[in-house]
């Protein structure tokens, strides 16, 4: 026997991974425009020696705190509204599965639904990880940092340092009134390329914020229609 | 208000399109329902007519829908009454384009023309993702794209045997061949939808022909039980391709898709110029991830407006002949029973 009310919360469930998803992405992208904008003033300000000599402490010291500062309280508030959303989804099909219904539910239905509900609890512990990784993660060691899991999201270490060193020993080798500017140039690309490895393009041993807040959403999803939904 | 064949309204009770305006009730593919209490005020059944104004949108007719000054303007440029009614009762049901897209409402009673261009359509979609299936068709010999072309002329065969049954004398045993066709074919493009699925392929679009080919025989498939009076056979069609499509269609992510299609894109990521390139990739992917999830409430729904035809002892063929021949949009079927 047919049920409709399954059917549509599966529905639901999938509109609504698909709009925290879209939401997400359009989010951090813009917070990487606005970081890549704040670092370059940064750099603009930071003096020869910082661009030429100290790349890898300038990313260490100034761009990664900063990146982490500010990018937190925006992927806890995109797991927060996503987690309110996905409630209301429960909740609101909790209050049809009260009502007398035209066909026959397999026993357990309504259980399942509180299952539902519950199934926020991933997000919630995904974002308090998300929030005790950043002390953690203060490291500049060669590896990637965290483990990715369905249920957390893990800060990206990337090690934009020790490629740019390689980066400034070729540079020390110019000479002339460009220096200082191919400099900051190149320290500019390196922030902007470091951002981005965090915030939105990882690799495969360690995916990007985004990626990994899309692959939470895909999974929470996938458990949330597992129960009945 | 008339009463068809003792069972059918040629049109919705004015409380219940009162009670869709302000939003109380919602139409979910066949049923009008309470967005509140779940509650099932009636069925609908979209007409023979409707699909050829349909069939005339999809041909390039424009047919705006959205609101009621663009639909107005249209149907007064089209000067057309038939039309105009269409669309009069799209809005007063608060439709958008839906009854006018690739998903109709109730059982399907197309005629083979309108069926074998959907069928058309299908087929461009696979020439026009040829370049991915390839590599996919390349190490999966379900997915052989001469196989695929067998299949959709098995397919335009199956719906033309379906329709030219109601000629017959005795219809009943053609509509019984219809049905296991429509069936085995139903399977194939299950299969193959699996096939693509496992090669790890996120991209809805890839699937979609297939989707659309499985829709399309499934419907074949309930129309065919419903008119030899297995009323019974056709819920269950329904029932089981509604949780199908369903784990089919929440198989392919909004968010996955898109990253993988900007991954193509010589923009880089960071820039408002990606935002935008993410945005044109949203709108694509939603509007296709819509229609698929479409597909499963209307079958999902026809189940149950069938369940309530055999509660109320109308014989599926009387239904669909009503439906093939009223000129109205749609007909309207009290609901008996209460709640889904």
């Amino acid at each position: 026997m047919i049920h409709l009310l399954n059917i549509l919360g599966r529905s639901e469930i999938d509109e609504w991974r698909d709009h925290w998803s879209s939401a997400a992405a359009l989010v951090i992208n813009d917070l990487a425009v606005s970081l890549q904008e704040k670092f370059d003033g940064d750099i603009s300000n930071s003096g020869f020696t910082d661009a030429l000599v100290r790349q890898r402490g300038f990313i260490v010291t100034k761009v990664e705190p900063h990146l982490r500062m500010v990018t937190i309280p925006v992927i806890e508030k995109i797991v927060d509204e996503a987690n309110v959303a996905l409630r209301q989804i429960a909740n609101h099909h909790a209050v049809w599965q009260e009502r007398p219904l035209l066909v026959q539910l397999p026993d357990g239905s309504v259980d399942g639904l509180r299952d539902v509900a519950m199934t926020a609890a991933p997000f919630a512990a995904g974002a308090a990880t998300a929030v005790a990784l950043p002390a953690m993660a203060v490291t500049t060691s060669a590896a990637w940092f965290g483990l990715v899991t369905v249920t957390a999201i893990s800060w990206p270490v990337v090690i934009g340092g020790s490629t740019l060193a390689a980066v400034a020993f070729a540079i020390g080798s110019y000479r002339g009134k460009g220096m200082k500017d191919r400099a900051h140039e190149r320290l500019r690309k390196s922030v902007h390329q470091h951002v981005v490895a965090t915030l939105i393009k990882g690799d495969d041993k360690q995916q990007a914020i985004l990626q990994q807040v899309i692959t939470l959403l895909q999974e929470t999803a996938r458990e949330a229609r597992r129960h009945r939904l | 208000m008339t009463i068809v064949g003792n069972f059918f309204w040629r049109k919705v009770p004015e409380h219940l399109i009162a009670a869709l305006k302000t939003g109380e009730l919602k139409v979910y593919g066949s049923i009008i329902r309470s967005i509140s209490t779940g509650r099932i005020a009636g069925h609908l059944q979209q007409t023979s007519a409707l699909h050829e104004i349909g069939d005339l949108v999809r041909g390039g007719m424009s047919l705006p829908l959205q609101g009621l000054g663009l639909a107005s303007q249209t149907a007064t440029v089209i000067q057309n009454e038939q039309i105009k009614r269409a669309v009069a009762a799209i809005q007063e049901l608060q439709l958008t384009n839906l009854a006018f897209g690739a998903v109709g409402i109730g059982v399907s009673v197309a005629s083979t023309a309108i069926l074998w261009r959907k069928i058309d359509a299908v087929e461009r979609q696979v020439s026009s993702i040829a370049g991915t299936l390839d590599m996919i068709l390349s190490s999966v010999e379900a997915l052989k794209q001469d196989r695929i072309v067998d299949d959709f002329a098995r397919l335009r065969a199956v719906v033309e045997q379906m329709n030219e049954a109601w000629i017959l004398s005795d219809p009943a045993r053609q509509w019984n061949d219809v049905a296991r066709d429509a069936h085995n074919l139903s399977s194939v493009f299950e299969r193959r939808i699996i096939a693509i699925i496992d090669t790890g392929e996120v991209d809805p679009i890839v699937a979609e022909p297939m989707l659309s080919a499985l829709s399309l025989a499934t419907d074949t498939r309930i129309s065919a039980r419903l008119a030899s009076g297995a009323t019974l056979a056709a819920r269950e069609v329904a029932s089981a391709g509604a949780e199908t499509m369903s784990k089919f269609a929440g198989h392919f992510g909004l968010g996955t898709a898109a990253l993988k299609r900007m991954e193509s894109d010589a923009v880089q990521a960071g820039s408002l110029s990606w935002a935008e390139a993410f945005k044109r990739h949203e709108t694509e992917l939603r509007q296709l991830l819509t229609d698929q999830r479409a597909r499963v409430t209307a079958l999902a729904s026809n189940g149950l407006t069938i369940s309530e035809i055999e509660r109320q002892g109308i014989h599926g063929r009387k239904w669909l002949e009503a439906a093939r021949e009223e000129d109205v949009p749609f007909l309207y079927l009290n609901a008996e029973t209460s709640s889904a």
